[in-house]
């Protein structure tokens, strides 16, 4: 084969496979899209695949009714829960990551399984946490309001975005930081002058991956919210699907709406989303 | 070499390095420990009980609280959303809040049997923070309520005296109300009866190919043959819902079979499968049931319940076996449903006909939604909503779109004329041909997915499966009984009031508590309000009918 003609031939598998992963991506929200366009019956009788013969926006009229009030909630509860969480953990990262090298080996160790125990709590299945988390909530008075389940939230997303922001944390050259301990600064300063700005990509990866997380959280809100008009989008797109009766075109329809939010996000902030995850292959290890 | 870090856990720990780790976990230990049990202690209840007078002529002691708070609204957790559930919400609403003056809310969470509202209504009870009122099956799904509430059975309202007081003794298909009460004891109240072991079928296609209706066993086995072999399929039996309505078809042939004696030792799990005469019924259900399934429309693994009363509904299929909630759904998508009459069988223009399923007519499989309410706060509201909902009126409003009511005296206010029908035969059946449909509430969840899970596998590999199917039925049987067993210490050890079981069956432990290790005091004790119950059956039913015109009235 011709030199010259590898590269455009390895180019081209490289797009046509590209290609083949994303269309097999953008089957789900093609399908989403075009089921919400068809009748009661029509989704009920024509494959999944099939757009519809006779578009009506019925479903979709129907559903971004009944989702405003949830999509308000859950950007009232999703906003300030990742921010929070990915600026503490940050902040939580900085401090294990300065401890571990800090002061002596005894110093070191207790980072480390301080920082293990954090860790481990972002692998605690939520459903465990079910009755002391309720009660804890309930003791607060807090169940049934906003502040209430980003306070949930924010008990899981924080050592969430602390192990998320080790890795990106831990890259950022050791003689800056000692450089600006020498000459007297503190450590809040350090971490909002120099660290923080610096591991930036690493923040907005976080952010976007807690404001995933927490939009998409199903159990919390499922317990902690005991009223309609507090409902969250993740639960309200379910209500649609009932034990005796699905409205097919209303659940593909609410999925859709529901998804548009985070998908604008992640378009918008997409890149930095992925410049993150570089800086993590480029040398990212954790505290 | 030097270390990147002077220090790697990697590496090996000085005698005080471990000293400072251990000690770091065992502080941790020590306050998770202790925050467990502060947060997790329970909460401090107190019981009042007061004596009220009823709006007629007797008196009846009724246990109430009197926390109430001033609130007239009520939030009510159900598992409808769409489909008829939702649409009979949209009409009850504004007639709670005109007739009873409350404000009612629907926290709709999915998932059939509460599968995932369990969870939030139990965690707000153990928090002393209970919601209202919630939806809950007749048949054993109360009692995993009843086993991981923090007090109990007095977790939750006892009924009982209030559905005397309503008048629902009287005036309600008693069978209704024994699917329902636990050793006498009611903790919910009814407001609709649905009807299982039905059968939907394609009359369109069954004249086009010059066949008979499948009044009985054997015509829908020919109808099945004779529409294979013209190329058409005559079984839709979708396996997307995870082998519910494979479960559904299995227990309408056993139902056929069996009857609804050895139907309801199913639900106790006590059929003796050791018996030559249960095993040759076993053995044949199981081979009508891969019969029929061996005639399935291509593409049924991912197909749900609702994409096959489409193919119903198109004339692609004859036949799908499911519960009348079909028939309530069909109206979304603008399908009338007949009943078997003879008149709507030969009439040209009608498609969709639902049946008994064939054999079973003179049995009927109860599927029932009822109210739950937990002691707590909002517990006055709640019993105005479930008083309203269970009423005449309530009824006429709320079952108009929604299964069928329980009241003897009905008149057709159906929105499908099936409805009708389901209803007529609900009223006459008589009390010993009752059952509880298993696919819906009549088993506990665990054995229900079990069930589902050992059927579809046997639909999807055939007659291989048996053997595995076989084990897995035996074994989830077992498992019923244990769980009723474990229901029988706590005094609910079966369906039914004393002296008037559900469908005329005690279970063994009932009648012989010592063989399963149970004392005579946890059995067939009856419910202290149960004392005023003969008397209130005695009644006439004019007396009862002034209470169910109250909300006429108001």
């Amino acid at each position: 084969m011709d030199k010259k003609m590898r590269p455009v031939i390895k180019a081209s598998l490289h797009y046509l496979a590209l290609a083949i992963v994303s269309v097999i991506w953008l089957i789900p929200v093609y399908a989403m899209l075009i089921n919400g366009f068809k009748s009661n019956f029509e989704v009920l009788s024509t494959p999944v695949l099939v757009p519809p013969t006779k578009i009506t926006f019925e479903a979709y009229v129907s559903v971004l009714l009944s989702l405003a009030k949830p999509l308000i909630n859950s950007l009232i509860i999703v906003i300030p829960t990742s921010f929070i969480s990915a600026f503490l953990g940050a902040m939580g990262a900085y401090f294990f990551y300065t401890l571990s090298y800090s002061f002596s080996r005894a110093s070191s160790a207790i980072s480390d399984v301080l920082f293990s125990l954090i860790s481990l709590a972002t692998f605690i299945p939520q459903e465990a946490t079910l009755l002391p988390l309720t009660r804890l909530i309930v003791s607060m008075g807090l169940l049934d309001s906003y502040i209430g389940i980003i306070f949930a939230l924010l008990i899981f997303y924080i050592p969430t975005g602390a192990l998320l922001m080790s890795m990106f944390i831990s890259v950022i050259p050791r003689s800056l930081i000692e450089a600006a301990k020498m000459d007297g600064t503190g450590d809040l300063k350090i971490f909002m002058k120099i660290v923080f700005p610096l591991s930036m990509p690493g923040f907005i990866s976080t952010l976007i991956f807690i404001i995933i997380q927490a939009w998409n959280n199903f159990f919390i809100p499922l317990v902690l919210v005991t009223t309609p008009g507090m409902k969250l989008t993740s639960i309200a797109v379910l209500s649609y699907s009932g034990a005796y009766g699905t409205l097919y075109n209303d659940t593909f329809a609410a999925g859709m709406v529901a998804s548009i939010i985070p998908l604008a996000i992640f378009v918008f902030l997409g890149r930095y989303f992925i410049r993150g995850l570089m800086a993590l292959g480029g040398g990212g290890k954790g505290v | 070499m030097k270390r990147k870090y002077p220090y790697s856990l990697a590496k090996g720990l000085t005698s005080t390095q471990i000293a400072v780790i251990v000690a770091v976990i065992v502080i941790v230990i020590i306050i998770g420990v202790v925050a467990g049990f502060v947060l997790t202690k329970g909460p401090s209840t107190t019981a009042v009980t007061t004596t009220v007078t009823s709006t007629f002529t007797t008196t009846t002691t009724i246990p109430s609280t009197t926390t109430s708070t001033p609130s007239n609204t009520v939030v009510f957790y159900t598992w409808w959303g769409g489909g008829d559930g939702g649409e009979a919400l949209s009409q009850i609403i504004p007639a709670v809040k005109q007739y009873a003056g409350l404000q009612m809310q629907t926290y709709s969470i999915p998932g059939a049997g509460g599968t995932n509202a369990k969870y939030a209504i139990l965690a707000l009870i153990q928090a002393g923070k209970p919601p209202a009122a919630f939806q809950v099956h007749y048949g054993p799904e109360m009692i995993s309520y009843v086993e991981a509430a923090p007090n109990g059975i007095h977790t939750f309202v006892n009924m009982t005296p209030y559905l005397i007081q309503w008048g629902l003794l009287n005036n309600a298909v008693y069978a209704v109300l024994q699917a329902g009460a636990y050793n006498g004891t009611l903790l919910s109240v009814p407001i609709n009866v649905h009807r299982g072991a039905v059968l939907y079928v394609n009359t369109q296609l069954l004249r086009e190919y010059n066949l008979p209706f499948p009044y009985n066993f054997s015509t829908l086995v020919y109808d099945t043959v004779q529409l294979a072999n013209h190329g058409v399929s005559p079984w839709i039996i979708p396996g997307g819902d995870g082998g519910w309505d494979q479960f559904n078809v299995w227990e309408d042939i056993f139902l056929y079979l069996a009857g609804p004696q050895l139907y309801n030792e199913l639900i106790y799990g006590t059929l003796n499968f050791s018996n030559p005469t249960v095993q040759k019924l076993i053995n044949e259900t199981n081979y009508w049931f891969l019969n029929f399934t061996s005639y399935n429309y291509p593409g049924w693994q991912s197909m749900s319940w609702e994409q096959a009363f489409a193919l119903i509904a198109q004339g692609k299929v004859a036949f799908q076996a499911n519960g009348n909630w079909v028939t309530n759904y069909a109206s979304y998508i603008n399908v009338t449903v007949y009943p078997p009459l003879p008149q709507y069988i030969s009439n040209s223009s009608v498609s969709v006909v639902e049946t008994p399923f064939p054999g079973t007519q003179h049995y009927y499989a109860l599927v029932i939604d009822t109210i739950g309410i937990p002691v707590g706060p909002q517990e006055q509201q709640a019993l105005q909503l479930a008083h309203f909902w269970s009423s005449y009126q309530g009824q006429e409003v709320w079952t108009k779109y929604k299964a069928v009511t329980y009241y003897k005296n009905g008149t057709d206010w159906y929105a499908q004329p099936a409805q009708w029908y389901d209803y007529q035969q609900l009223i006459n059946t008589s009390e010993q041909n009752f059952v509880y449909q298993l696919s819906d509430g009549g088993v506990f969840d665990d054995v229900f997915a079990q069930i589902d899970s050992g059927l579809l596998t046997l639909q999807q590999v055939g007659k291989v499966g048996l053997s595995a199917w076989n084990s897995t039925l035996v074994s989830s049987m077992q498992q019923e009984q244990n769980e009723w067993l474990a229901a029988a210490k706590l005094g609910l050890g079966y369906l039914g009031f004393p002296g008037h079981p559900f469908a005329g069956y005690y279970p063994p432990w009932v009648t012989n508590p010592s063989a399963y290790g149970l004392t005579n005091n946890t059995q067939k004790t009856s419910n202290s309000v149960m004392l005023f119950l003969l008397p209130f059956l005695a009644l006439p039913l004019a007396i009862a009918s002034i209470d169910n015109k109250y909300y006429l009235l108001k």
